[in-house]
């Protein structure tokens, strides 16, 4: 090996255990190239390792937590998006409100309702829809995905089911038949 | 020669891939650390590499079931972390940088403190120096210790070119070291 190939490997080994015979006979007796691979051998030192850049014990924590949490949304969406009846009821109901407004929803609700004129007084009927109306003021300037991403998210899972499962068949029905969800979008 | 570790990993992929999340956790304690170290050595910054980290576990998560023990576990992190990492580096690339290397250290001890920011501002900001491809490779090998071959799969470049670039790197280190050795 000539002093240029021993330069490269030397470069190429930084940091790392190289104990290629042919280099360290160079070494011994080529004081360029020692030079080089001693000066770049105490430099290794001052890059330390890993273990520099790690994360605390509660910085661990917390990136877990939050780890955890995402995941955990992932999953409602995806158990929303594979049930195929009536539990796509919830994004279904997000993009109507968007599309059509709260005005149009506020009729839909008074259809299935028991009697009262409104929607916001159909506390029961506002509820499983998990809206109030400072809700819908906001979901108004936001993005359906962005919708359906918090709005999962206020929920753990068995929250969610419990809350569809107040939807009733008929109330399914009434929107399967009525709207196509596809047109509106 | 697999190591008792090594199955324990490969038995917790396999129970996180059958939907397990308590050994899908143990999957993300056991690889955390090394995650945010690249991210945080490619970004220059603690709280960017946090988020990047958090969602290389999750993009993880998502597509478990596609690891099929080919490569190492890690690896496949690496991959993920790295390809997020570069990206998001694209995006950000016309945003102004400047390097606050500024560190929540909290250990009691002063002179591990003073000795772990010094350290930590000179990795940084040579590192930050690099084009970004070169700051991966030099993140792989120096690091992470991969060989060559490792870290063009992982990078899905060529042999040559990972050597080069890492060559390049390395001079570059060295003649920055030798410039302030100069100056002081
Ligand atoms: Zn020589």
């Amino acid at each position: 090996m000539n002093c240029n190939e021993v330069k490269d490997l030397i470069f190429e080994s930084f940091g790392v255990q190289e104990n290629n015979e042919t280099l360290q006979k160079h070494l011994s007796s080529c004081e360029d190239c020692r030079k080089l691979y001693e000066a770049l051998a105490a430099q290794a030192q001052d890059f330390g390792t890993d273990k520099n850049f790690e994360l605390n014990q509660s910085e661990q924590a917390n990136l877990l937590e939050k780890i955890n949490a995402d995941i955990d949304r992932q999953e409602i969406d995806k158990a929303v998006n594979i049930t195929p009846a009536w539990k796509s009821y919830v994004p279904m109901a997000a993009a109507i409100l968007l599309v059509l407004g709260v005005g149009f929803i506020s009729q839909l609700i008074f259809k299935f309702g028991s009697g009262t004129d409104t929607a916001t007084n159909q506390n029961d009927r506002v509820a499983y829809v998990g809206l109030t109306d400072e809700d819908i003021t906001e979901i108004k300037s936001i993005e359906l995905d962005e919708f359906v991403d918090q709005y999962s998210s206020q929920y753990d899972i068995d929250d969610e089911i419990n809350m569809l499962d107040d939807l009733s068949e008929e109330e399914y029905q009434y929107l399967n038949e009525n709207l196509d969800i596809g047109e509106i979008l | 020669m697999r190591t008792d570790s090594q199955n324990r990993i490969d038995d917790l992929i396999k129970e996180a891939q059958a939907g397990d999340r308590r050994a899908y956790s143990e999957l993300v304690k056991i690889h955390m650390n090394k995650i945010q170290a690249l991210t945080y050595k490619m970004t220059g910054d603690s709280d960017t590499a946090t988020d990047l980290t958090q969602e290389t576990f999750v993009a993880a998560w998502t597509n478990l079931k596609t690891f099929k023990f080919e490569a190492k576990f890690e690896s496949w992190l690496y991959r993920i972390a790295y390809n997020k990492t570069l990206n998001s580096l694209k995006r950000e690339k016309n945003m102004v940088s400047d390097y606050d290397f500024d560190q929540h250290i909290s250990t009691s001890n002063p002179e591990t403190d003073l000795y772990q920011k010094e350290l930590k501002t000179k990795v940084l900001s040579f590192m930050q120096g690099l084009p970004t491809e070169q700051r991966g490779v030099f993140e792989l090998r120096f690091y992470k210790e991969y060989s060559f071959a490792e870290i063009a799969d992982t990078t899905g470049k060529a042999l040559g070119t990972v050597k080069t670039l890492y060559r390049e790197a390395v001079k570059k280190l060295y003649d920055t070291a030798e410039k302030q050795r100069w100056r002081t």
